[in-house]
């Protein structure tokens, strides 16, 4: 019989001492300090497989970079205007080809401007140095450390709060338009690195659709994806200290013109973002 | 008299030396920039479009080649100048089921939604048992079977995408790189080589996480993708076809009881590398799928200048270049040129073949070996019309000697000229580099040998030294701009000389070259 109430207090106490943590809510929202620069090492590995005629051609690269997040000021409604570039950028890439390595010098420095809500919501976006828009590099034209955007409401550990997104690319004289939906759950406080940070986690549901034309080659893309991701915040100083993100897409291509193809292309990708 | 012997046997020699300097010197002075501009310009004019493949402007330029070949004496083979090249889009058919009886209970599976062809699918129904066979992979240089010990004649076998321990850089199978097992089209090779009737395919959920049944991505099944986006084929019965599809988690689920199941299988194959194959109980797999063929078939234009040694002649040297392009731009501006007339890429090379089979017409002497011309259709499209070719040669390929391949010859300077495939084809490389003292290029041997850039690659494949007669690259490639009036005419004829001479000595010689395997 005491064992059993020993047993109870212990679950008590042990009950008690979790629900308070549990029982907390937070308000998750980015605080960046005006002409303070933030620097994130920044990899990507992304593993591409192409299939023709039932043959698979597989493309593995690596990009490391370091992404500089400059903030100017806040605009009246209390949103932070922020400057994006790349200090630094590395691709490895190895395929049935042969394996290189580039130093991207034509994407450094290549600002572009943001504003940004508390939540991390893209408010406006204005591309200062633009990157000649092809398929390689369209993607620079954009920001290349996508925030995770916060939840409008008080959030406890458990709950989860959904973003929808749509972007537009316009690339090689077409647009290609990715839709992601993306439920973020609080997991909750952990000490990260010797920061008490909160722990989120993320599921994602992605879309891309689009065209383009290039030389008489006219193609589409289509597909879709999944993402899941964990994040580091540091709620009291309103910064994301470390973003992980695995997502598998597949698409397919297809172009007519000087070539009739339909290539199914299959890509992994882990995006890991670190607050220096 | 053993000096009169003697004085004869130089004599004679001085004879033939002379006369074969002067037949070489007849059929060089028969190529001449005019010549080279008659054809060129024909060829790449705005009326034959672009000579898509297929195309009705395409058609016009094989009547052309074909009526020159005629008229320079060359022979016809089989009575005719064309080989059809057959060639078509293969489209998704209207009756494409899947259903699995499970313990006498029936599930059918929906097209996009839980299965999907392939495009190397066959247009047949099967009804039969099921075996699961791990990644579908006999390899023997791995000392790994999937199908050890276990049956699949006349049965449906499951499969998994990829290969095992995948991500894994120590993997037996070339570590992190995917070795040509790990294609869903080996996969199917080696189950219709078991016996196999039908094929399912699952991504390998170990690694992957989206399972859906992607199959081919069918126009007919896609949001966006345009029925004209269908890739041409080559139509020769390389293979029996039998159904492939991919089918998605749900299936899986039924068959394995939970795709958690299937990981752990998976999970346990990578570990041991043993295979963990296994005949479904009670599962009977009713699987059809129907594609269309549709018919887009062009020609080669061939011509044959027989050889003059009664034994030599069955001998053959192939001189070819491909006299398709690109077609026309369709969406343009009316004020745009949209034409893509494939002035060097390539009726400079054509234009260099018409040259030599037009100089070796005014020669009196004609070389021991026969040689035949090709005009290859679909090398845009694939390398189509010579794959068809040495898939389907109009003379024997153990008579073929070598090959002469010319592809884009009418650019950039004067004095340099491309070989490739020279690394492989030793002989052929001293022949042609020794016929070079008296055209006078810098040759430029390019270490990207033999490989899949032209025509040329499709005879080594089948083990027949080749030469590759290349100009070089240049902004114009693939563009509108590629017009007649870039072409650098000398240039063009120094490369018909060159090819004349290494074939005259080639079709005279009665050796036989190597290949070097790489």
């Amino acid at each position: 019989m005491k064992n059993l109430l020993k047993i109870a207090t212990l679950s008590a106490i042990v009950l008690l001492t979790a629900f308070p943590a549990a029982a907390q809510s937070y308000k998750i929202k980015y605080n960046f300090e005006t002409d303070k620069s933030y620097l994130y090492d920044y990899t990507m590995t992304n593993k591409m497989t192409q299939e023709v005629m039932g043959n698979e051609m597989k493309f593995d690269s690596e990009l490391n970079a370091i992404i500089r997040m400059q903030k100017q000021g806040d605009t009246e409604s209390g949103n932070s205007i922020l400057i994006t570039s790349l200090d630094s950028a590395t691709v490895k890439t190895s395929s049935p080809m042969g394996d290189t390595t580039m130093v991207m010098t034509d994407m450094l420095g290549k600002r572009i401007k943001l504003e940004i809500s508390p939540l991390g919501k893209i408010v406006t976006r204005e591309v200062l140095d633009s990157v000649e828009a092809s398929l390689m590099n369209a993607q620079f034209n954009r920001e290349t450390i996508s925030l995770p955007e916060m939840s409008e409401n008080e959030i406890k550990p458990g709950e989860s709060w959904t973003v929808d997104k749509v972007d537009s690319v316009e690339t090689a004289g077409g647009v290609f338009i990715n839709t992601s939906k993306n439920v973020y759950t609080l997991v909750g406080k952990e000490s990260y690195k010797n920061y008490e940070c909160l722990k989120i986690t993320s599921v994602s549901e992605l879309t891309i659709e689009g065209n383009a034309s290039m030389q008489g080659f006219d193609f589409v893309a289509e597909g879709t994806g999944k993402a899941t991701g964990t994040i580091y915040f540091d709620n009291e100083k309103g910064l994301l200290k470390e973003m992980v993100q695995n997502m598998e897409l597949q698409f397919n291509l297809a172009g007519t013109g000087q070539q009739n193809i339909i290539i199914p292309i299959t890509q992994e990708m882990t995006n890991t973002y670190t607050l220096k | 008299m053993y000096k009169n012997i003697l004085l004869l046997l130089f004599v004679s020699l001085l004879f033939f030396a002379g006369c074969t300097s002067s037949e070489i010197q007849t059929g060089e002075d028969a190529i001449n920039v005019s010549l080279l501009q008659k054809y060129i310009f024909f060829l790449a004019s705005d009326s034959l479009m672009g000579r898509d493949t297929p195309s009705p402007g395409l058609d016009t330029a094989a009547i052309f080649i074909a009526e020159e070949f005629k008229n320079d004496g060359l022979k016809p083979i089989n009575s005719s100048y064309f080989q059809r090249v057959k060639m078509g889009k293969i489209k998704l058919g209207s009756n494409n089921h899947l259903a699995a009886t499970i313990n006498d209970k029936k599930i059918n599976y929906k097209i996009k939604t839980d299965f999907t062809p392939f495009e190397m699918t066959g247009n047949k129904e099967v009804n039969a048992p099921v075996v699961f066979v791990g990644y579908g992979i006999d390899a023997p240089k791995f000392n790994y079977n999937d199908y050890a010990g276990i049956d699949v004649k006349g049965k449906v076998v499951f499969v998994l995408r990829h290969e095992p321990e995948e991500d894994n850089p120590e993997s037996i199978f070339d570590g992190k790189k995917a070795t040509h097992y790990s294609s869903v089209d080996k996969k199917v090779e080696i189950a219709i080589e078991k016996g196999a009737v039908g094929v399912m395919v699952i991504q390998d959920p170990l690694n992957h996480s989206m399972l859906n049944p992607r199959g081919f991505p069918w126009p007919s099944l896609s949001k966006l993708i345009p029925e004209d986006a269908l890739p041409l084929s080559l139509d020769f019965n390389e293979r029996e076809k039998i159904p492939v599809v991919q089918v998605g988690a749900d299936v899986a689920a039924d068959l394995f009881g939970s795709v958690e199941k299937l990981k752990e299988i998976q999970s346990s194959i990578d570990k041991d590398l043993k295979p963990a194959s296994f005949e479904f109980k009670n599962v009977l797999i009713s699987l059809k799928t129907e594609t269309e063929f549709l018919d887009q078939s062009a020609k080669n234009v061939v011509g044959l200048l027989e050889g003059s040694d009664p034994e030599l002649k069955e001998e053959v040297l192939v001189i070819g270049a491909h006299y398709d392009h690109v077609g026309v731009m369709k969406k343009h501006r009316d004020d745009e040129d949209y034409i893509f007339n494939g002035a060097d890429d390539n009726a400079s090379g054509t234009s260099c073949l018409l040259s030599v089979a037009a100089a070796l017409s005014k020669m009196d002497t004609k070389p021991k070996r026969s040689i035949l011309f090709i005009a290859f259709c679909g090398e845009e499209k694939g390398l189509f019309g010579s794959k068809y070719y040495v898939e389907n040669p109009l003379i024997p390929l153990e008579n073929t000697v070598a090959m002469l391949n010319l592809d884009m010859t009418g650019r950039n300077s004067i004095d340099s000229l491309f070989i490739e495939a020279a690394d492989v084809s030793p002989e052929l490389k001293e022949i042609n580099e020794k016929e070079n003292e008296a055209v006078g290029f810098t040759l430029l041997y390019s270490s990207n040998i033999g490989s899949g850039r032209s025509d040329h690659a499709n005879f080594i494949k089948k083990g027949i030294p080749a030469l590759f007669y290349f100009s070089g690259m240049h902004p114009d490639y693939h563009k509108v701009s590629d017009n007649p009036d870039k072409i650098n005419y000398p240039k063009a004829v120094k490369v018909a000389k060159l090819v004349l001479r290494t074939a005259w000595q080639i079709a005279n010689d009665n050796k036989k070259y190597s290949l070097i395997k790489k």
